[in-house]
């Protein structure tokens, strides 16, 4: 009971009033009645309409209209002092009385309840504070998850948004679009607003969504939780595109489909790429059918793996036929057995090598018949490996023509050799006539000359003889052209021809007073070489040097040491005359070249004997050259190929297949003793039956051995090397009987033939075959002679 | 008298008393004759010692005789050198598988010519001389 209220000087009623002091405390006094009594009623009447506690409602009323009673009365109290209001104070004072009376009751009637609404509406207080505390918490910690999710949301929205060449969108599981990237707006035209919450199909081409596929894709989707396709679709402008759609699925917890993200490529440009690259290959394709040169390409085991047309008519295999064969299909002998090493030693060591060496090669048809083919190859990586392309071509009309010009070419030369054949025939009869009436005059046939008459013909007698150099260069030089200069190489004694001509050259040197000697050493090997041509050379040489040598000069001639390995031996024809100068060195060999020389030398032929030189060395295998100092002398060298079994071994070891050597002895023994002078004929004889032995053997393929030293030997024995088994020995023995008894001089020989086979291991390198060969034959040639003479 | 004898065959006239002078000189007695016919029915007559033969003849060729000459006994054994101004590289052989012992080719140089004619006549035995090969 709120009855304590401050009585603040209030005297008990019925005292007298008290004047302006007690007026001013009672003011004071009404003031703070209203104003708490006021603010109590106020407060309590708003506590009322707070819904939390309902059965306070009517307390509140109550005790708020107590104090409204209450404050009413105190205020009548002090109003009494100035207002004729004492009447109604104890009306009042009743009146708050029954109210506080009645309050009180009900108080006490509902306190228990009240408490315990009370202590509900604390708990519940409590409660919600705890929970609106904890909610605070989560809720903070949701701001925090939300502020994350929303960063990686952003962060994701940046990716998928920078994806803009591809369509990046979700769908839920009916189809309906759910959210929408950058790449898709540009790829599909809509806008996010425009497509979200649309179904996919939107998207989709009408016949397909009209037949059902549409449907039926996303259902398959969704069985799969992952679909890959491809598919026409339509942008928001109606345009539509070819692309390559696909869905993957996204999982709930619960392993459900909650969505599909589903990425589009637009494959137009990619279509038109491929479709750019197919009409490529085609055009390529086409080429190379419509070619009229042969496209093949193999792989590196050699199996042809393409085949153009034009291979069909050039090989006559159809492409079924050759497709997957190996190439060497189309290849002949021996090249056929040996590509599969050449493409394995191609892989391995990188070189490169064409069989044959250059782009010819030959080819087979299905045929069998063998034709030449130009061939260019190539190679290029695939990812299955190296493959290897070819472009051949058939050249045999090429070759025809080729082949019909140079006959062409070779018969107007031949023409030309016959006219200067014919006139240099013809030239001859009257040089002879002139030489013989003039060396007869001169040898004195006819009297005693003068001096000066001497001197006369001595020098028409040289012309004729220039004359008739100049017409035998003449013949040599067509020759040389039309390939018909002809060399005879046979085993040779350098030496011999040597002393030979100088023999013939000796005459002449003694003539112009020049000194003739040589220098040679007296175990020169035999020479793979023409005889009569190496004395032209030497003729020509020895010649030269003495026309350039003044009188009183010496003119050597001596062999150079070994050169070039073991393999040639040089011969040098050195004079002390006047010399070469450089740039006349340089031209010299030349056809017609004149040497300017301001003496009689400079009238010298043609020009061509030197030029006739170099081409006859040549054609030997040799070298000829000078060395000069103008005014001290020249030495012109020319080398020769000295003859070995080795050089034999290596022109006939290079054929392919079986190596069957025999060597043959022929003892020529005469028919009856003492025919006729035994010395003499046996230097005869030999010559006559090599001669006849050449005509018997393969020039090439079989030799003539030398027989170094074994010359004058009573009875002789020539030794042939003969590359050929037993069945072409028997041969060539029946071809040397006939020929040794249809050659009149030889009638009178008896050929005693003696076959010894010689062992070669087949299949071995060369090189030791050679070695084999060679100490074989050496071996056999000393047991034979041994033999003969015991 | 005892001189051997030779015969000359050869169409060009001049060669013919050019080298009949010299093997005059030389001691041998020379006749001569035109052609390929009469080459044989002299040869036959005279009974030569030697004959010396130009290819190039009318009426045959130098060939033809020699074929001829092995056909007839008393000639066969007769030497025959042959003097012709065509290519000694097929011809030398032929000449001396068709059974002549020496080929020259004009014109012959007379040291080596007149040696081999010595020689066919047996006049000398080892002699150095430039036959063959």
């Amino acid at each position: 009971m709120a009855a304590a209220t401050v009585t603040l000087a209030a005297p008990a009623a019925g005292t007298g009033p008290t004047p302006l002091g007690d007026t001013f405390w009672h003011l004071v006094a009404a003031v703070c009645y209203v104003g708490i009594y006021s603010m109590l009623v106020w407060t309590l009447l708003r506590l009322r309409r707070s819904p939390a506690i309902p059965q306070l409602r009517w307390t509140l009323a109550w005790m708020a209209a107590y104090f409204f009673a209450d404050g009413v009365t105190r205020l009548t109290r002090i109003a009494m002092q100035w207002l004729p209001v004492r009447p109604a104070e104890p009306l009042l004072r009743m009146a708050s009385v029954t109210i506080g009376v009645g309050l009180a009751i009900y108080l006490w009637v509902t306190a228990p309840g009240l408490l315990s609404s009370l202590e509900d509406f604390l708990e519940t207080i409590a409660r919600q504070l705890e929970a609106s505390t904890r909610t605070e918490a989560a809720e903070s910690m949701a701001d925090a998850a939300h502020a994350a999710l929303a960063e990686s949301d952003a962060r994701f929205r940046l990716m998928v948004e920078g994806i803009k060449d591809h369509a990046l969108y979700t769908i839920d599981p009916r189809g309906v679009v759910t959210s929408w990237n950058r790449g898709a707006q540009r790829l599909m035209g809509f806008s996010e607003q425009e497509i979200v919450g649309h179904h996919f199909t939107k998207m989709v081409a009408p016949e397909l969504v009209s037949s059902g596929e549409a449907e039926s894709m996303l259902h398959r989707a969704i069985e799969m939780r992952l679909s890959e396709d491809e598919g026409w679709r339509m942008r928001a402008n109606g345009e539509r595109f070819w692309a390559r759609v696909s869905k993957t699925a996204l999982l709930g917890e619960d392993d459900e489909v909650r969505g599909f993200v589903v990425i589009v490529h637009d494959l137009t440009l990619t279509r038109q790429h491929e479709r750019e690259a197919r009409e490529q290959a085609l055009r390529v394709q086409a080429f190379v059918d419509s070619a009229t040169d042969g496209v093949i390409t193999i792989d590196a085991a050699g199996i042809i793996d393409s085949y153009n047309p034009a291979c069909v008519r050039i090989f006559g295999y159809t492409a079924a036929e050759a497709l997957g064969q190996n190439i060497k299909l189309l290849m002949p002998e021996p090249y056929h057995g040996e590509h599969d090493g050449y493409l394995a030693r191609y892989a391995v060591t990188g070189v490169k090598q064409i069989m044959g060496g250059g782009r010819e090669v030959s080819g087979r048809r299905k045929d069998g018949s063998v034709f030449p083919m130009d061939l260019s190859v190539s190679e290029f990586q695939f990812e299955d490996g190296r493959h290897y392309s070819g472009i051949v071509r058939d050249i045999t009309e090429q070759k025809k023509v080729a082949a019909a010009l140079e006959e062409n070419r070779v018969s107007r030369m031949q023409m030309q050799e016959r006219f200067l054949s014919h006139v240099s025939h013809e030239l001859r009869t009257p040089l002879t006539a002139i030489y013989f009436f003039v060396s007869n005059v001169l040898d004195g046939l006819f009297g005693d000359l003068t001096p000066d008459q001497r001197e006369q013909l001595r020098l028409t007698l040289e012309n004729t003889k220039q004359l008739k150099d100049m017409v035998s260069d003449l013949l040599d030089i067509t020759r040389i052209d039309t390939h018909k200069l002809s060399i005879a190489s046979q085993p040779s004694n350098p030496i011999r021809l040597v002393l030979e001509v100088l023999s013939t050259c000796r005459k002449g040197a003694n003539e112009a007073g020049v000194e003739l000697a040589s220098e040679i050493d007296g175990r020169l090997p035999f020479v793979w070489a023409d005889p009569s041509r190496v004395r032209q050379i030497l003729t020509n040489l020895i010649e030269n040097a003495i026309k350039f040598t003044p009188e009183g000069g010496k003119v050597t001639v001596s062999n150079g040491p070994y050169i070039e390995g073991d393999e040639f031996m040089a011969i040098r024809v050195t004079d002390n005359g006047c010399g070469i100068s450089a740039e006349d060195r340089e031209k010299i060999f030349d056809r017609l070249a004149q040497v300017k020389s301001s003496s009689e030398a400079s009238r010298r032929g043609l020009g061509l004997g030197l030029f006739i030189c170099r081409e006859l060395v040549t054609r030997h295998g040799g070298r000829i050259w000078v060395e000069s100092e103008l005014g001290k002398g020249s030495t012109f060298a020319f080398t020769l190929p000295a003859f070995s079994l080795r050089q034999w071994c290596d022109r006939v070891l290079t054929t392919e297949g079986k190596v069957e050597i025999t060597l043959l002895a022929l003892d020529l023994r005469p028919q009856a003793e003492g025919y006729g002078d035994r010395e003499a004929m046996s230097n005869d004889l030999l010559h006559e039956s090599k001669r006849a032995l050449e005509r018997c053997i393969h020039p090439g393929q079989d030799v003539l051995l030398p027989m170094a030293g074994r010359e004058h030997e009573p009875v002789p024995t020539i030794f042939v090397a003969v590359c050929a088994g037993a069945q072409g020995v028997s041969i060539i023995e029946n071809r040397i009987r006939r020929e040794f008894s249809n050659t009149a001089k030889l009638a009178g020989i008896r050929v005693v033939l003696t076959a010894i086979p010689v062992d070669v291991t087949q299949g071995a390198s060369r090189d030791q075959q050679t070695a084999e060969i060679t100490a074989q034959i050496e071996k056999q040639i000393d047991a034979h002679l041994v033999r003969k003479e015991s | 008298m005892n001189a051997k004898k030779i015969l000359i065959v050869d169409d060009d006239q001049h060669l013919l008393i050019g080298l009949t002078a010299r093997l005059k000189h030389h001691g041998y007695s020379v006749i001569t004759s035109m052609d390929a016919v009469s080459a044989i029915a002299v040869a036959r007559r005279s009974a030569p010692d030697l004959i010396i033969l130009d290819l190039g003849l009318p009426a045959g060729d130098g060939y033809l005789v020699l074929d001829r000459l092995k056909e007839i006994p008393e000639l066969m054994a007769t030497p025959v050198i042959v003097l012709s101004a065509r290519d000694p590289v097929p011809n030398k052989q032929r000449s001396m598988e068709a059974g002549a012992v020496a080929f020259f080719q004009k014109p012959p140089e007379n040291h080596a010519f007149m040696a081999a004619v010595h020689h066919a006549l047996g006049e000398t035995t080892a002699l150095n001389h430039f036959l063959a090969t």
